[in-house]
């Protein structure tokens, strides 16, 4: 336990000499991500009615509706989990955390995998609680 | 960590009184370590006292004769070292 964790003071990082404020996974921090993969999955469902007929479609929307009631694009839902661990759900938790736009976010996680990935681990850290080490 | 409706309900409920707003700025360590902390009936916290893990004498005495054997003292000089310390 540190400062940081009790004031969720924001992590400095440094990516191709360039500083960013780094904030920590907060209830509005998950929010935002939450919003972003639902407009994802909205979106992957609009893009195919053109292929569907009127019925597919409502079928498709009707099951996407139906995820979102249940929570799978919750923080911690099962579709939020994959997504957050797949490249795109990385690159909308840059966009997120070190605010940025999804180009800078990009080239963020391009040219600087190392401090990037190391400014997530310090932000999970600092965020939630560690479980006990298993004795 | 119940799910984040109910900690909501419990954080804009007494004795926290906090707004959405506010909620919206902590992250889940904040929450779970510092308005959640185990407290007393008169609210003060419960110390989670971290009890240090113990290790029985013959445990002791192995490690301490691997670390001897690593350093390159000999079998008889390590037991006498450790009869004089801790007896038998």
């Amino acid at each position: 336990m540190s400062m940081g964790n009790v004031t969720a003071e924001p992590i400095l990082a440094v990516v191709e000499g360039k500083e960013y404020k780094v904030g920590l996974i907060t209830q509005a921090a998950k929010g935002q991500l939450e919003r972003i993969c639902e407009k994802r999955a909205r979106e992957a469902v609009l893009a195919g009615k053109d292929q569907l007929t009127d019925e597919e479609f409502k079928l498709a929307y009707s099951s996407f509706l139906d995820k979102v009631a249940s929570g799978d694009f919750a923080y911690g839902g099962p579709t939020f989990r994959r997504w957050i661990d797949s490249g795109l759900g990385t690159l909308a938790m840059v966009q997120v955390l070190f605010g940025v736009g999804a180009d800078e976010a990009e080239r963020l996680v391009t040219q600087g995998p190392a401090e990037v990935s190391a400014a997530l681990r310090s932000v999970f850290a600092a965020s939630f609680p560690q479980a006990p080490a298993a004795s | 960590m119940p799910d984040a409706v109910t900690t909501m309900a419990v954080l804009v409920g007494e004795p926290f009184l906090l707004r959405p707003d506010e909620i919206g700025r902590l992250t889940d360590w904040q929450i779970q370590q510092l308005y959640c902390a185990k407290r007393k009936k008169d609210g003060t916290v419960i110390q989670q006292a971290v009890e240090p893990k113990r290790q029985t004498m013959e445990q002791a005495k192995l490690k301490y004769f691997a670390m001897g054997a690593g350093l390159g003292i000999s079998r008889e000089k390590l037991e006498a070292a450790w009869r004089a310390k801790h007896g038998g």
